[in-house]
């Protein structure tokens, strides 16, 4: 009786196919790694010019088109009027106050880590923006150069994308933050 | 003695198998490199955006400003940050953290006296060393 052989791979058969795997695998991982980081990144870059391209329209229609008069605090009064005379101005890193066309006062101020909006009848501020941005350097500001033209309201503020981790991140392309600055003239000062 | 037939797979089976695999990879790959390449030109495109959005409110609050001295302004500029009239139109790519973009902004005016002020900006920023752009056209009046 002869001896009889099993037929299988060999040894070195087998190495060849993992080494080939090996090198395969990681390739191929870290091409689908890759990508959902760069997704991640455009998803967290959206929300935040989302919501500042929100943020500025927001404040841009209403102190355009409503705005009366223009104070430091609420309840607006004829002592803390601002920019209301000839080369005037005034500026702040908290809050600002409105009077509209139907004598109700309205204003945006920084909450924590957003910008809100208060008003006569909601006094209760509203935070404009979501809980996975977060509002630094914001400054509101107003001027008046001359008694034939209405004054102008500057605002601007850092808006960045801002939850439990990537708040944390230092790295500046984990980082997707965006710069807003505008001025608003009252058109109907 | 019957000869034995050898059980396995012969040559022709492991290479059609073979090359069905490296064509399913090789598409996969592809497809996954082009679609990383899309996503960072759309990356670029929302920060250039906000670039052009920014000149574009910076210019309506020159011309609120003071329209005079607003319509003293004709021809190029570069537009840098902080913005402020550089005349000719930016040289390198230097705009932004890194610095990618750049922002040229090109103004024409009509009427005797001055009524009317366009103004063109383009932020513009290589991809893969091809060029892309960003437009923004804006028409300004006197009376508005």
């Amino acid at each position: 009786m002869g001896i009889t052989y099993k037929k299988s791979f060999t040894l070195i058969e087998t190495i060849v196919v993992i080494a080939v795997i090996g090198l395969i695998l990681p390739v191929v991982f870290s091409i689908f790694f890759v990508l959902l980081q760069q997704q991640t990144k455009i998803y967290r870059l959206n929300t935040v010019k989302k919501e500042g391209d929100y943020l500025i329209g927001i404040i841009e229609n209403t102190l355009r088109n409503d705005t009366k008069s223009i104070h430091s605090a609420e309840p607006p009064t004829d002592s803390n009027i601002k920019c209301s005379t000839e080369n005037s101005n005034y500026s702040s890193l908290t809050s600002l106050y409105f009077l509209d066309k139907k004598d109700q006062w309205f204003g945006y101020l920084l909450n924590g880590d957003a910008i809100a909006f208060t008003s006569e009848p909601t006094p209760t501020s509203v935070n404009l923006n979501s809980l996975k941005t977060k509002i630094s350097g914001f400054s509101i500001s107003c001027s008046r150069n001359s008694l034939y033209s209405p004054p102008s309201v500057s605002l601007s503020f850092t808006i960045q994308y801002c939850n439990d981790v990537a708040c944390a991140q230092t790295r500046p392309e984990e980082i997707a933050s965006l710069f807003y600055r505008t001025k608003i003239k009252l058109r109907n000062y | 003695m019957a000869m034995k037939k050898s059980i396995g797979f012969s040559l022709i089976e492991i290479l059609v198998f073979a090359t069905v695999l490296s064509l399913f990879f090789i598409s996969a790959v592809t497809i996954t490199t082009f679609s990383l390449r899309d996503l960072k030109i759309q990356e670029h495109k929302i920060l250039a955006t906000r670039y052009a959005e920014e000149a574009s409110e910076w210019i309506k609050q020159e011309k609120e400003d003071d329209w005079q001295i607003f319509a003293t302004h004709n021809g190029d500029y570069c537009l840098k940050d902080p913005i402020i009239w550089t005349s000719n139109l930016c040289s390198s790519y230097d705009l932004g953290t890194p610095g990618l973009f750049k922002r040229d902004l090109t103004i024409s005016r009509s009427g005797d006296p001055i009524d009317k002020i366009t103004t063109v900006l383009t932020v513009s920023w290589l991809e893969n060393g091809l060029p892309q752009n960003v437009v923004l056209k804006s028409v300004y009046h006197l009376w508005e």
